[in-house]
């Protein structure tokens, strides 16, 4: 069999065609990049908030190293090093127990060794100078620096207390080269040279296994070839360099995996995937509704092209081919159009995403990775060749004699062949059997342009179902909380980060402060005694387990919310009862499972009037009080970073005679609706200067912050609601393009019977706004639907919405779209025309 | 009563050594009630020829008088009205518009002149061209004779003051041609409607009063009765 080179002539033959068609090419070329853009402004989108989310939390745990050996002595790391499945290894020495220079009471400073693959690890990145090289050279981070008051200039003196062996000792530093530091890892760092280990070698040898300090053991950090089974390959290297597992053993090498490997299969929950391929499946939809209807609309037109290829003989296969050809050439200009502006408009809109999480601060990497490229191309050249199939299949199996006869919207795809009306010549009726010419046609472009509008409405829809009542009333019961800055960390423990009173002074001093009440607590304080041993709280010598207890004046006292049991503050100032505080979700209910106590149960707490380094030897209160009722734990009135098998709840009065040291947590107080913003500002001066250890939190914080998040999800909803209401209304104008182009003979008719050109104008502007009219219409009822088999489940997943049926946005583009449904067809026509009748008329002969 | 007027009729395209002559001179003249057909090879200049009588296009220099009026005076839209109300058309492919039915299509000048249609008249009319069972039909659903009589319909539901016909039987077979002819020729008889038919066809052209031949540009005879 002769196997012909037809491949060739098929090329010609697309190429040419191509030439034929240049308004639909550009038409074309724009559509498929959007899609592109849309592809790509998603995985943009949603990798670059992975990248920043992973690497946010790689610094949070200090480096991208896959495991840490600590406390090793400079034997035990050489041993370990050359292990086979190690791919790379940082050495790591602290020089110090502590560095006690006053300054790092707030921000903790530590005083290392980092060899070159550390620093690489710990993404340092000198800003300026070099790496230390002289025993006197240190390189510092920025933070540290400004803390000291040294100047961010190589070349600086900088003089550090050190806790060497327990004594303070005091050294003098050049600095050698300094880096910004990272926002989100909240220790300062200070390294020396290697020459400085040598000079200092005899106070670094470490004594960690005799006295647990920490001062000269080496941290080695490992890179394995890949992040699979950390813990395992951890494991496998200390006990296969002979070392153990077994706290006990006198071999014992105490090793982590970094755990920001471990979160990082965060974004893969079932929640995100479904979101991403739903967003993919819209954007495959919407890219089909316009490149769909731009090949359909260029073969109908072409049909008799084709018809007059398949007389001479060209096979449907090559006529599909040649239609998918073109398709493939118009894809390789649009689509690395829409890559390439598809990733900066998703890098621009990744910060949004990471506004409100807690990595707000971090700083945000979305790098070009190729994988964004790849996937979005592909999408889009997928999309491309679903879309065009169809119209291949149209053209290919045409007939020749057909293909003749076959004129667009003309008279077989008409359907019926009665119309029983009298009045059809009246311009909006005229201009609506034009729109049912072709049925599909219309609904598509109804169809693409309401996408974007149930998008913007759904978005819409999201951010005004937030509830900002019920987000403020989360996180603040009173007007201001004002507490240590560790607190709102999540770290208060006790008298080490207390709120002091010279603050609570200054702020009952303000105008306008109308009441405040302060909230005692404080870790391990109080234990309670319990039969039950196997919850995993570890017991005291007496076999008492760790409780919590906070103690509350008269404001946030009566503000408790209870839950059951009764709240009667005259039997709980009788010093003989106590309630017990229940955690509640996010949508406030109560989780019993988590209460320890019936209503009524006799409970008794012990206090430690001693030190914790002899158990047995303190003097030892106990209490006994029975439950009154249960309450809510919420995030303004609780916050005592220890582990507590239960929580209770007092009078202020009562816990401070339980315990030895009450310790002000926080302190609540309201301000009269006049001074809110003038308390504010004398918060934010006075703990910016006066006592920048104190931090406070605010209803207008919490409102920006809520604000912020309502923001994030108007703006990322907008955005992509307004490039897919561009591919609808290029949709639009296409279809608008076509039926005016293809009317040209019908529309000298209709002049040369005495239709005048306004006459004309007013049918083609009927005929734009029953595309608005449809739109409107279809986008009502889709983004009614929407709104309640999307919106609303999704805002009864989230505490702080309430669902709140809105439909308002569509109406407000109701102008816009009029506007359009008016200016593109007198726009196209005017465009189109120009030829006199004479001529059109002559044209279709 | 002369119904329709040209004086010096030229029409020339191009310029310079290119310049074509389509209409070199012509002077006409058709009276009120006339059958007229025209007659010429193609090239002739017969359809400039019609397509200046009905002003869908202007003439180089010379004058067109209809009814009294020189509508080569008048502007772009005054002569879209003007030509509503004096004028119908006819043409070789029927050109109606498929989505108005054959009753919409009859009486879309009238409407788009914003005026109500001479019911009686219509009837008329469409008893005449033998409509009446198929006033409801899409013109997809009519036969070329058919939609060519609709057409033919539409053009005289306006009454105007001259029908135009270009190449009316040009897309039909010789039985349906003679059929539409002889409805033609009806029409104008019973409607007293002044018809100017364009056709290269000697035997379709015999049945009109009167048969003026063009060649070139020129009236070679048939100039006035």
């Amino acid at each position: 069999m002769i196997h012909i080179k037809s491949s060739k002539a098929i090329k010609n033959l697309s190429i040419n065609s191509l030439k034929m068609n240049k308004t639909r090419n550009i038409i074309a070329i724009i559509a498929i990049s959007l899609t592109a853009l849309l592809f790509t402004t998603l995985f943009t989108m949603g990798l670059g908030t992975m990248e920043s989310l992973q690497r946010a939390t790689m610094r949070q745990a200090g480096g991208d190293g896959h495991a840490t050996l600590k406390y090793l002595t400079d034997e035990e790391f050489e041993h370990i090093k050359s292990h086979p499945l190690i791919k790379e290894i940082a050495y790591e020495r602290i020089l110090c127990k502590k560095v006690t220079n006053p300054e790092f009471s707030k921000r903790h400073a530590e005083f290392w060794y980092y060899d070159d693959i550390g620093m690489n690890l710990g993404f340092i990145e000198l800003e300026d100078g070099h790496k230390p090289a002289a025993y006197n050279e240190v390189i510092v981070d920025s933070t540290t620096l400004q803390l000291l008051g040294v100047p961010l200039k190589v070349g600086a003196q900088l003089s550090l207390k050190l806790d060497i062996d327990g004594k303070e000792v005091q050294r003098d530093f050049i600095l050698s080269g300094w880096w910004k530091s990272d926002p989100v890892f909240n220790v300062g760092l200070i390294f020396a040279s290697k020459t400085y280990i040598d000079t200092y070698a005899d106070e670094l040898n470490s004594t960690y296994k005799q006295d647990y300090d920490p001062t000269g053991t080496v941290s080695a950090i490992l890179l394995f070839g890949n992040s699979l089974d950390l813990q395992g390959k951890l494991n496998k290297v200390i006990t296969e360099s002979g070392y153990s597992l077994d706290k006990t053993s006198p071999d014992y090498l105490d090793g982590n995996v970094n755990w920001s490997y471990l979160s990082t299969n965060f974004i893969l929950d079932t929640g995100t995937v479904l979101a991403l391929v739903a967003a993919l499946l819209l954007v495959t939809f919407t890219g089909y509704l316009i490149i769909y209807n731009i090949f359909q609309i260029s073969v109908m037109r072409d049909i008799r092209f084709y018809g007059l290829l398949k007389t001479i003989g060209t096979s449907s296969g090559q006529i599909r081919r040649i239609i998918r050809r073109q398709a493939l050439l118009l894809s390789l200009l649009g689509v690395p159009l829409g890559l390439l502006t598809g990733f900066f408009i998703g890098k621009s809109l990744v910060p949004f995403l990471m506004n409100n999480s807690v990595y707000a601060k971090a700083e945000l990497h979305v790098s070009p990775s190729p994988w964004i490229f790849i996937c979005s191309g592909l999408f889009a050249v997928i999309t491309v060749i679903i879309s065009t199939y169809r119209p291949g299949k149209i053209a290919s199996n045409v007939s020749p004699i057909e293909a003749v006869r076959y004129s667009d919207g003309g008279v077989k795809s008409l359907g019926r062949h009665m119309k029983k009306s009298a009045n059809g010549g009246k311009m909006p009726l005229m201009a609506r059997a034009n729109l049912s010419r072709n049925k599909k046609r219309t609904a598509l472009v109804v169809f693409s342009l309401s996408l974007s509008l149930v998008l913007l409405n759904t978005a819409f829809t999201l951010s005004q179902s937030m509830d900002m009542n019920r987000y403020l009333s989360h996180f603040n019961d009173t007007d201001f909380l004002i507490a240590h800055a560790d607190y709102f960390q999540e770290d208060f423990t006790g008298s080490d980060n207390a709120t002091t009173e010279s603050y609570i002074q200054a702020v009952e001093e303000q105008p306008g402060f109308e009441e405040g009440g302060r909230l005692y607590s404080g870790s391990n304080v109080l234990t309670i005694e319990s039969n039950n041993t196997n919850e995993g709280y570890e017991a005291d010598a007496r076999g008492n387990l760790p409780a919590v207890a906070f103690g509350l004046e008269d404001l946030p006292l009566h503000r408790l919310q209870l839950i059951d049991g009764e709240l009667d503050f005259n039997k709980l100032a009788s010093k003989r009862y106590i309630l017990e505080g229940v955690p509640v979700d996010d949508n406030n209910n109560p989780e019993m499972e988590y209460s320890r106590f019936h209503v009524g149960e006799k409970i008794t707490l012990h206090n430690y009037m001693g030190t914790i380094h002899d158990p047995l030897d303190q003097k030892y209160a106990s209490n006994e009080f029975t439950v009154l009722g249960h309450v809510s734990i919420k995030a303004t009135n609780s916050g005592t970073a220890a582990a507590a098998y239960a929580t209770f709840y007092l009078p202020a009065d009562l816990y401070k005679s339980l315990v030895q040291q009450p310790v002000v947590m926080s302190y609540a107080f309201n301000v009269s609706a006049d001074h809110e913003a003038s308390m504010e500002n004398f918060l934010k001066q006075y703990t910016e200067i006066a006592e920048p250890m104190m931090h406070y939190k605010s209803k207008l914080i919490v409102r920006n912050e809520f604000k912020g998040l309502q923001t994030t999800v108007v703006v990322i909803g907008g955005t992509l609601s307004l490039i897919l209401g561009l591919i609808g209304i290029l949709n639009f104008a296409n279809a608008m393009l076509t039926s005016i182009l293809t009317r040209r003979q019908e529309f000298a008719t209709l002049q040369s019977i005495g239709m005048t050109n306004k006459q004309l104008k007013t049918m083609l502007i009927y005929e734009g706004l029953y595309f608005v009219a449809g739109t409107i219409v279809c986008s009502i009822l889709l983004g009614s639907l929407f709104s309640l088999i999307i919106a609303r489940p999704l805002s009864h997943l989230m505490w702080f919405m309430s669902y709140n049926f809105i439909i308002w946005p569509l109406f407000a583009v109701l102008p816009i779209l009029t506007v359009l449904g008016v200016v593109l067809p007198l726009v196209i026509y005017s465009l189109s025309g120009g030829k006199s009748i004479v001529e059109q008329l002559r044209s279709a002969e | 009563m002369q119904i329709l007027e040209t004086t010096n009729l030229k029409k020339i395209y191009g310029s310079g050594e290119t310049a074509v002559h389509a209409l070199d001179g012509i002077n006409l003249k058709v009276e009120n009630g006339e059958f007229v057909a025209i007659i010429g090879t193609s090239g002739s200049g017969k359809s400039t020829l019609l397509h200046m009588l009905g002003g869908l296009d202007r003439p180089s220099s010379g004058e067109v008088i209809v009814d009294g009026k020189n509508i080569s005076s008048l502007k772009d839209e005054e002569l879209t009205i003007f030509r509503r109300r004096k004028m119908g058309f006819v043409f070789q492919n029927y050109n109606l518009v498929p989505v108005l039915n054959v009753c919409e299509n009859i009486v879309l000048p009238i409407e788009l002149d914003g005026k109500q249609p001479d019911k009686s008249y219509l009837s008329r009319i469409v008893n005449t061209l033998g409509l009446d069972h198929k006033l409801y039909d899409l013109p997809s659903n009519l036969s070329g004779g058919q939609q060519q009589r609709v057409a033919i319909a539409r053009a005289l539901a306006s009454k105007p003051a001259i029908i135009l016909a270009d190449e009316p039987t040009g897309n039909l077979d010789s039985k349906t041609s003679l059929d539409v002819m002889g409805l033609i020729k009806v029409s104008s008889q019973q409607f007293r409607q002044t018809i100017v038919i364009i056709t290269h066809n000697e035997e379709i052209a015999q049945m009109a009063d009167r048969i003026i031949r063009i060649e070139d540009g020129k009236m070679v005879s048939g100039e006035n009765r």
